[in-house]
């Protein structure tokens, strides 16, 4: 009786453990991830914001100028990979890996948006991807990041 | 069965009560808890998105006019626009500018801190206009 009384109580020790540990996990993937999120919607911002100055780079990134680039090698490679600001700066790298036109067949093929594609190679953790559309309309700017 | 085996029966079932008692207290704070803490983050996440929705309204406004050029004024100028906007109830917000980024950090009890950036830019509000 004793033995079984023993049995029962050190067995709900071990039950609360575990579920005081996967809470913990639970919390700690969510963090993970609010950061993760946090970090694309940045990183997606600041490209966007880099695009909308420059906008001699779109064609750039779409290969279609030709002639001499509005900026150098270099600028270009910081465009499309980077960090954060600090203090977020070690958190991770973002990376463009894809940008694809969108043309509005109404406006006579014009470039009205743009599909980006971001990859975050965090820290820690693994890596993320994910897609943005940004508006582009000729004209007054009237755009901006879309989750 | 002596009076050894009751009072041990007895007292394993009193023990056992007792600890079925302080689990089920236990999971109905950690529920109330967790609830909270769910709450929270939700106001996290508006305080947040208050920071496109101030620079969306601040594009719409703005759809005649040619865009400034000078990003840093415009993102001090959104900046300002935020701090007149109080945030939700338990969350403090803290801005701060870098360069033509502005910052948002949402900070609660017992949650993570969230940062986000955000580029006025990006909404059309500074720079030269696309062709």
């Amino acid at each position: 009786m004793a033995f079984f009384g023993a049995l029962v109580l050190l067995l709900s020790s071990l039950s609360i453990q575990m579920a005081a540990l996967q809470s913990r996990a639970g919390e700690f993937s969510l963090r993970q991830r609010a950061q993760r999120d946090d970090a694309l919607h940045s990183a997606a911002q600041i490209v966007a914001g880099q695009l909308h100055q420059y906008p001699c780079l779109l064609p750039l990134l779409l290969k279609e100028w030709a002639g001499a680039p509005c900026v150098s090698a270099q600028a270009m490679a910081a465009l499309l990979s980077g960090t954060l600001p600090p203090p977020d700066v070690d958190l991770g790298r973002y990376e463009v890996t894809g940008y694809t036109p969108v043309r509005s067949a109404g406006a006579g093929l014009a470039l009205v948006a743009a599909d980006l594609e971001l990859e975050w190679h965090p820290t820690r953790g693994p890596i993320s991807q994910r897609r943005y559309r940004l508006a582009l309309l000729p004209g007054p700017i009237l755009g901006g990041v879309q989750p | 069965m002596n009076l050894v085996d009751v009072l041990m029966g007895g007292l394993v079932f009193s023990l056992a009560s007792a600890s079925s008692l302080q689990l089920y207290g236990s999971s109905l704070r950690w529920a109330q808890g967790h609830e909270q803490r769910q709450s929270t983050v939700m106001a996290m996440e508006r305080a947040i998105a208050e920071g496109p929705h101030i620079l969306k309204q601040q594009r719409d406004a703005a759809l005649t006019d040619a865009p400034s050029m000078d990003c840093p004024s415009v993102a001090s100028a959104f900046m300002s626009a935020m701090k007149d906007i109080a945030p939700p109830a338990g969350v403090s917000r803290e801005l701060q500018l870098q360069g033509d980024l502005v910052s948002i950090s949402v900070t609660a009890p017992a949650v993570p801190e969230r940062r986000r950036w955000l580029s006025p830019a990006a909404y059309g509000l500074c720079g030269r206009s696309v062709r």
